[in-house]
């Protein structure tokens, strides 16, 4: 049974709908994450869960429990915030501890719960600091304490990372991950950084003008996106004008490709084919999927080398890995790649 | 050399323009007896009982009149900022009308109100400071609300107040806990000048008091009287009032309480 349900919500704000018709279930102890551009209602949508934004339709249910019309403050819902929002006249312990002291919990056990809390994340000599005493980093370790210590049923976490540099970030997203695990809270985190997405969540939530675009593992988005904007969103791809040819054959310039999942669209129409750089690779005769091109540029990665390839009139990146014993193309060559009929996708719009 | 003799200069100009005429109002305040420097003055005060009763009236009208500017601006001014943006022009052009609106037609216009029915307040004691209170925190609320809406400003006040909501804490506890310490040095300048005001003010307190209860028209009432008597009250009440600023500011200081762990 799902343990956060989200029915249906709308939110609308005078004209602008922010959120239409939002249907989401949620289990006990999973992980979501919202994933997005900016102004596609993620945000607005944890506000609702929070109870920060009244819902203009539908209903959350939470544990059974429609909490649509719940205030905030009594919702049992945990919330870490982009900026921190450590209470600045306050310790880290007595940051912690706020909850605990608003739920009128005795001394002894708030005193035992921030200790619990600060060990958690790490910092136990850190008690009688003030939020201007501590790295980003560490106010947003000490937010996620203080949210943790009421033991919420909800976790809501709103762009997390996003104010902090990309070493932190990493530490961080761990640690949050792993804090997730143990403690088995159930999670929203809502993100623009996919990357971070798909390395936090058991399922994505694509979010596109308001909507949910798709719903899925990190896998499944990421090798099967439903549509272009999740397509294009999560991960580099390239896209081919094609035309179809028959349900399994389509033509990329002057050469035709086999898709391995059916083509709907009718014969000759024009459709989108989509493959990611990492799936294409230097062409050999087995490879049925093959393009020819002049290769523009070569950038080192380290670990990948990226080419740009003109083909057919079109930019084509091609992630190749970086084989020590391959010699690296050089620009104004010519270079065919080829890739699986399966890694082929056909958009829809 | 000369890069310090600049900010020096301006430094001293500025303690000179500030100290000189307190300093001439203290030697003046020792002249009571020909010839010789004296505290004569100081001691003919401290023995007039209307000194440190009008002076006490005062300091407790200029408390009463800080409690209730907060009591009513900082709930008034975190639901603009939260809930009411538009109207934050509005309410600031509003705030600044004291400002344009002497003490005179103010006074005036509580009179003509207040002393007829259907609301005779100056009728009573209590009513009539009620009135006066009501009338000294209209003089105060431009600088009470400069004060409190600067202090609004410098803080991220929603985040805070929602993180504060996510935690299980309602309004109450928001505004003593959350709210209050954080924007309490920009409420503590608003009350420093409230104090100022009320302690000065002379206008509202004359017409609804008469002479002698509040500190300002003992002053005005002591000055059209005798020399050097007003000379040392000035000296005097400036004295008391930055100690009771100091106290308030050391009150202000230490407001901050203990939830958990050590400090």
């Amino acid at each position: 049974m799902s343990f956060l349900v989200l029915q249906g919500v709308r939110k609308q704000f005078g004209t602008t709908v922010a959120v239409a018709q939002f249907d989401l279930e949620i289990a006990r102890g999973e992980f979501v994450s919202f994933l997005g551009p900016s102004g596609c209602g993620k945000t607005t949508t944890l506000r609702m869960v929070a109870g920060f934004e009244q819902l203009t339709a539908g209903n959350i249910i939470l544990d059974g429990v429609d909490i649509s019309a719940t205030p905030p403050n009594k919702r049992n819902i945990g919330m870490v915030f982009q900026s921190y929002a450590l209470f600045p006249n306050m310790t880290v312990a007595d940051n912690i501890g706020f909850g605990l002291m608003v739920a009128g919990r005795p001394k002894a056990e708030i005193h035992a719960r921030v200790g619990e809390m600060l060990d958690l994340i790490a910092m136990p000599e850190y008690t009688a600091r003030y939020p201007y005493q501590l790295s980003g980093g560490q106010q947003q370790r000490v937010a996620l304490a203080r949210a943790l210590a009421l033991q919420p049923q909800v976790l809501l976490l709103d762009e997390p990372l996003s104010a902090l540099d990309a070493q932190i970030r990493d530490n961080l997203r761990q640690e949050i991950r792993e804090i997730q695990r143990r403690l088995g809270i159930t999670t929203i985190y809502v993100t623009h950084d996919q990357q971070e997405a798909m390395a936090l969540s058991d399922r994505i939530v694509v979010m596109s003008h308001g909507r949910v675009a798709q719903v899925g593992a990190p896998h499944e988005i990421y090798n099967a996106p439903r549509t272009r904007f999740v397509a294009s969103f999560v991960g580099t791809l390239n896209i081919l004008v094609a035309t179809v040819i028959d349900a399994h054959h389509v033509r990329v310039g002057e050469s035709v490709w086999q898709v391995a999942e059916a083509i709907v669209q009718p014969i000759g129409s024009s459709v989108e084919c989509a493959v990611r750089p990492e799936l294409l690779r230097e062409a050999t005769p087995e490879l049925p999927n093959q393009l020819t091109g002049v290769v523009h540029d070569v950038v080192f990665l380290g670990a990948t080398v990226r080419v740009t390839l003109l083909a057919q009139g079109q930019r084509v990146l091609v992630d190749l890995f970086n084989d020590a014993t391959h010699a690296i193309p050089q620009t104004n060559t010519t270079m065919t790649v080829g890739c699986d009929p399966r890694t082929v996708l056909v958009l829809a719009e | 050399m000369l890069r310090r003799f600049w900010p020096w200069l301006w430094v001293s100009l500025g303690v000179l323009y500030f100290f000189l005429p307190i300093y001439a109002t203290f030697v003046f305040s020792l002249k009571a007896k020909k010839g010789i420097f004296s505290f004569i003055a100081y001691e003919r005060v401290f023995a007039d009982a209307r000194f440190g009763a009008s002076f006490l009236f005062s300091t407790q009208m200029a408390l009463l009149t800080i409690f209730c500017c907060m009591l009513l601006l900082i709930p008034t001014l975190t639901v603009l900022h939260l809930f009411l943006r538009r109207l934050r022009p509005i309410v600031e052009f509003v705030a600044l009308v004291p400002f344009v609106i002497p003490s005179v037609v103010l006074v005036f216009g509580y009179l003509r109100v207040f002393a007829r029915p259907p609301l005779s307040l100056t009728n009573t004691t209590l009513g009539t400071y009620g009135l006066l209170l009501a009338g000294y925190m209209v003089l105060s609320m431009p600088y009470m609300y400069r004060s409190i809406d600067a202090g609004l400003r410098a803080i991220d006040l929603r985040t805070l107040v929602e993180a504060s909501q996510s935690l299980g804490a309602g309004w109450v506890t928001i505004f003593v806990r959350v709210i209050f310490p954080n924007i309490r040095v920009a409420v503590l300048n608003g009350s420093f000048v409230t104090f100022a005001i009320v302690i000065g003010e002379l206008t509202l307190a004359r017409f609804m008091l008469g002479n002698a209860v509040a500190f300002a028209p003992y002053l005005a009432e002591i000055g059209r009287a005798r020399a050097y008597e007003p000379a040392a009250i000035t000296v005097l009440s400036l004295l008391m009032t930055w100690g009771i600023v100091m106290i308030l500011q050391l009150l202000g200081r230490n407001t901050t309480t203990t939830i958990a762990g050590p400090r």
